[in-house]
């Protein structure tokens, strides 16, 4: 166990529970938001980091071995279909007539 | 390193089994979808804990599977509660 | 090109799955690669425009990505103040943005970046129209005042 090994399973440690923290917060969200947009935002958003951060952990923890290509796959895997699915949700929602308790502003209007 | 491990999959599981919360109340059928899409991530990275705890590559390839298999669900799941129907012109 | 691309990043992705370098698993692998490459090139991508990028345009995009990257991340710990206080202070409005793209590519990852970045979700999309929900109305100010669209246009849509 050298300086380096050690620096790099402290290192390692630190993002994991980086990554669950974001994980209590994304379910947190998912029960206290109060309608279901809002809850999609709570659920995409805190799930991308904590799996990104426990899976960057995780390669870093195993050091240099062609298993960490697999778990960077899986990672930008994530990063890639977390938007669509939570995009999916909404606009099926949106469609079958669910409102959010909004105002609905006319702006931003760039070419 | 791997009683860490085993602590953060135990913490896991237990976020998991919360988020059954919402999808056994949800009022829509939508928040139900949401929190089994949920569960699906949180699935998937506890897989990929477990092939390192017990010391087995083979679970990552299971986690990458899962991983497609979840957005697939997801986006086939709310296809079908958007049109009513499997088929028909996408988009 | 469009087919040696996309043969090139499914060989890749072969080569990240099996893991090691024998010679019968990568004769397969290729082999099934190019024919996925040029199926899809000629029948899958037939109408749409292909999601293919040039080199410089690669290279823009991985910049992109970092950003990103850090935008996801400052966005989440904003998503996460907001849960974790008891109040709960939101106020979610819809958004209507509309934006002119001349590839389907640079409108997907306008919404995608939309939604992972904090406090704002693509809804909808409607032609150049993205129906876009925020938490909060001052999540909105980068989408409205246009920065992803120029940040998108110069990564996807200059040669």
């Amino acid at each position: 166990m050298s300086v380096w090994d050690s620096i790099r399973y402290a290192v390692a440690a630190v993002l994991m529970s980086i990554g669950a923290f974001f994980f209590l917060v994304g379910t947190l969200g998912l029960l206290r938001f109060p309608d279901f947009y809002s809850r999609t935002h709570g659920a995409t958003k805190c799930d991308t980091v904590g799996a990104g951060s426990i899976l960057g952990g995780l390669a870093l923890l195993r050091g240099f071995e062609p298993d960490v290509l697999k778990i960077v796959a899986i990672a930008s895997l994530v990063l890639l279909t977390s938007p669509t699915a939570g995009h999916a949700l909404a606009r099926a929602a949106y469609r079958t007539g669910l409102r959010p308790w909004t105002r609905r502003i006319e702006g931003g209007g760039q070419t | 390193m791997v009683v860490f491990l085993w602590g953060v999959a135990v913490f896991l599981l237990a976020v998991a089994s919360i988020c059954l919360y919402r999808a056994y109340m949800g009022p829509t059928a939508l928040d139900r979808v949401l929190a089994v899409n949920v569960i699906g991530t949180k699935t998937m990275v506890l897989l990929v804990m477990l092939a390192f705890v017990f010391g087995r590559p083979l679970y990552i390839d299971v986690a990458l599977v899962y991983a497609l298999l979840n957005f697939v669900t997801t986006v086939v799941a709310t296809r079908c509660f958007e049109t009513g129907v499997l088929e028909g012109d996408w988009q | 090109m469009k087919a040696g691309q996309c043969a090139a990043l499914l060989a890749l992705f072969w080569l990240v799955l099996t893991g090691r370098l024998d010679l019968l698993p990568l004769v397969a692998g290729v082999l099934a690669a190019v024919l996925i490459a040029v199926w899809a090139t000629s029948s899958l991508w037939q109408r749409d425009d292909p999601p293919v990028l040039s080199p410089a345009q690669w290279l823009r995009f991985i910049g992109y990505t970092v950003r990103l990257v850090r935008d996801i991340v400052a966005a989440a710990i904003v998503v996460a103040e907001k849960v974790l206080d008891p109040r709960m202070p939101i106020s979610p409005v819809l958004i209507v943005h509309r934006a002119k793209f001349d590839r389907e590519v640079s409108r997907i990852a306008l919404a995608n970046s939309i939604t992972l970045t904090p406090g704002t979700l693509t809804v909808d999309i409607e032609g150049d129209e993205f129906l876009v929900h925020c938490l909060n109305e001052d999540f909105a100010a980068d989408i409205v005042d246009g920065t992803f669209d120029r940040r998108i246009r110069r990564v996807f849509e200059e040669p």
